[in-house]
């Protein structure tokens, strides 16, 4: 008899399982946002376009396509910032957490001595808009530890935070 | 060519470039044995070739049409035989250059006819030695060295071939060298106490059952086509039509299961002082080591149609042994004929793996008090969720999964790579999350799924925070 529990507990300890309230959590840069926005906006264009050919060309019809394209990119559009203030890090003593998602909620811990590399990348555009995001490597493939659109200053303090705290624990396999 | 010395990594770790007298060479033997897999390389190659290339084929029919069935075979056989002494050529001077010598702390392998290649292995980095004997290497008495190193691709060196007493000499040398795996004392003869033997008959009646749940789906799809077929009027070819595109399924399977059964049989699991020794092969052997010290996860399979039966299988997660998939099941036949590194006991009763699985993580896995899941996680999996569960014990984390390869994971805190949470759509409604681990071989196929949401939370921080505690006591005796 799936008995359900009270509802409000019950959100407030996946609340707590997935963004502990005792941590101290810091979100991602809103210029990610913009970079990420960049997607959906290119697809409306696109598909603004491709609609004005088609009405010009007579293929009434066909307009069906670069409709839900729109549709499409308007969802996304305005799906991405739940997506974007979901993405949260936190540091503890011994740890790292990682914590993001809206529909499937996810949390990474990385203790500090298992980390084997940690990356700061900037892909062009995200360089050009001041954000750099941070992957924490262990010697595990399936660990999936990244922090997207960090101001640089941030991801770099971030980085050598970690590596000073990784070589304080470092650790064989 | 490579200048002399330059070779070294330098530090005090490694040893200086070996005299001349301290190089060995491989057995005489080696370039016979090394030709024939040239030619069947260069037969497969042509044979691929004409496939995509009906006519260059065709031509070549034409050709010798005008020739005697006698002259062609007599000219195909002349061609091979030119092809098998060039490649023993080329195999000659590959062995005239491949020489190898093994000092303190390294070892040497020299090779390569065109390109010189020079290998140091630091034998403090090797994770474990296998001997292994091919067939027609094993008719001669030979057999060739794969040497594991602790990084990802490309790190295996296999020397061969040695005369069998050799190879095993060396074997023991390396690992004696290497230190860590607690190698025996150089030049006293290892002794291995046998812990399990599996009969030949046992492996295939394991396998076979593995594949069977595929069989019977490719029966009643064969019976239901048939029935259709025949009662639709359609003609014997529309029924062939039907069938094709199940028989290479069915043939794959049963290869699968075949290549498995050669790979298992004459199974023979011992102990010695170097940690868990497995020798198996129907027509190939391999003699392979698990350094018990170094495993990542051990996990007790049981496949559906083995329950009745009471059979279980055992699989090891070894850091840098480049095994497929943790389920054994994975890998994409090539890598099928090499002995799978993860497979401990292809299968036994389940009270012998589990004596088994006691003595690697040094537990009696059924007796961890194990905690289910909420009855409303049977709504998200109805078939598994009574079996679902995990256990903490003061070193190792237990879970329970699977349904149709149920399954028991075991992982050491001092393994887990990072520890992760997951609530889905579903699992929210209903107030469960999972929580999984990662090792350094990937997921381990550890997961506690569908806890109660304060269940994992609780998880969550004891896996993490025990995992951190483990590690740094463990340094100090590193």
């Amino acid at each position: 008899m799936g008995n359900r529990v009270g509802g409000s507990g019950r959100r407030a300890d996946t609340e707590r399982l997935f963004a502990d309230p005792e941590c101290s959590w810091n979100g991602v840069s809103p210029a990610l946002l913009t970079v990420r926005r960049l997607a959906p906006a290119a697809l409306a264009v696109g598909a603004l376009v491709a609609a004005l050919v088609l009405a010009v060309t007579g293929a009434r019809t066909l307009l069906v396509v670069p409709v839900l394209a729109l549709v499409a990119a308007a969802a996304w559009w305005v799906w991405l910032p739940r997506t974007i203030s979901a993405w949260r890090y936190a540091e503890r003593a011994d740890d790292l957490l990682v914590s993001r998602g809206r529909i499937v909620r996810r949390l990474t811990i990385v203790p500090y001595g298992r980390m084997q590399v940690i990356d700061v990348e900037a892909g062009p555009l995200a360089s050009r808009f001041g954000i750099a995001s941070v992957k924490l490597v262990t010697a595990s493939a399936s660990t999936d530890a990244e922090i997207p659109g960090l101001p640089v200053d941030v991801a770099h303090d971030l980085r050598n935070r970690l590596a000073a705290r990784g070589e304080a624990r470092a650790a064989g396999l | 060519m490579i200048p002399e010395g330059s070779g070294g990594v330098g530090g005090p770790a490694t040893d200086g470039d070996p005299s001349e007298d301290a190089l060995q060479r491989l057995h005489v033997l080696t370039p016979l044995l090394q030709s024939w897999r040239y030619v069947v390389a260069a037969v497969g190659a042509a044979l691929v070739f004409f496939r995509d290339n009906l006519d260059g084929l065709w031509r070549l029919v034409d050709f010798v049409e005008s020739e005697s069935a006698l002259t062609i075979v007599l000219e195909v056989l002349a061609g091979l035989l030119v092809l098998l002494a060039a490649a023993t050529g080329w195999a000659f001077l590959v062995w005239r250059m491949t020489r190898y010598a093994v000092a303190e702390r390294t070892l040497f392998v020299r090779r390569g006819v065109v390109m010189r290649q020079r290998r140091q292995l630091r034998l403090d980095r090797i994770q474990g030695v296998d001997v292994q004997e091919p067939l027609l290497a094993r008719l001669g008495g030979l057999a060739q060295l794969r040497i594991e190193m602790a990084a990802g691709q490309g790190a295996t060196t296999s020397l061969g071939y040695l005369r069998l007493p050799e190879a095993h000499a060396l074997r023991a040398e390396l690992l004696s060298r290497s230190g860590r795996l607690g190698g025996s004392v150089e030049g006293e003869p290892v002794v291995e106490r046998t812990i399990l033997q599996v009969s030949a008959l046992r492996v295939l009646q394991a396998r076979l059952l593995e594949i069977g749940l595929g069989i019977a789906l490719v029966v009643v799809y064969v019976v239901v086509a048939t029935g259709v077929a025949v009662s639709a009027g359609l003609g014997f070819g529309g029924l062939l039509g039907i069938l094709a595109p199940v028989a290479p399924v069915a043939i794959g399977l049963l290869l699968t299961a075949l290549r498995r059964f050669v790979r298992d049989a004459n199974f023979t699991l011992t102990e010695s002082g170097e940690g868990l020794r497995i020798h198996s092969g129907l027509l190939s052997l391999s003699h392979r080591t698990i350094p018990v010290g170094r495993v990542q996860a051990v996990h007790l399979h049981e496949p559906l149609l083995w329950r009745p039966f009471g059979w279980a299988q055992l699989t090891v997660d070894v850091a840098g042994t480049s095994a497929g998939g943790s389920g054994g099941t994975g890998g994409s036949g090539g890598n099928d004929n090499q002995p799978a590194a993860n497979t401990l006991v292809p299968v036994a009763s389940r009270v012998e793996a589990a004596a088994i699985l006691a003595g690697v993580v040094g537990l009696q896995v059924d007796a961890v008090a194990m905690s289910g899941v909420p009855r409303r996680a049977g709504r998200l999996d109805p078939l598994a969720w009574r079996w679902l569960g995990v256990g903490l014990t003061d070193e190792v984390a237990v879970s329970r999964t699977g349904w149709l390869d149920r399954q028991v994971a075991v992982v050491p805190f001092a393994r887990i790579q990072s520890v992760r949470a997951r609530q889905g759509p579903l699992q929210r409604g209903l107030g469960l999350a999972s929580v999984h681990l990662d090792g350094a071989q990937g997921a381990q196929g550890w997961s506690a799924a569908h806890r109660d949401v304060d269940d994992a939370l609780v998880l969550v921080q004891v896996l993490a925070a025990r995992a951190g505690e483990l590690r740094r006591t463990e340094d100090v005796h590193r």
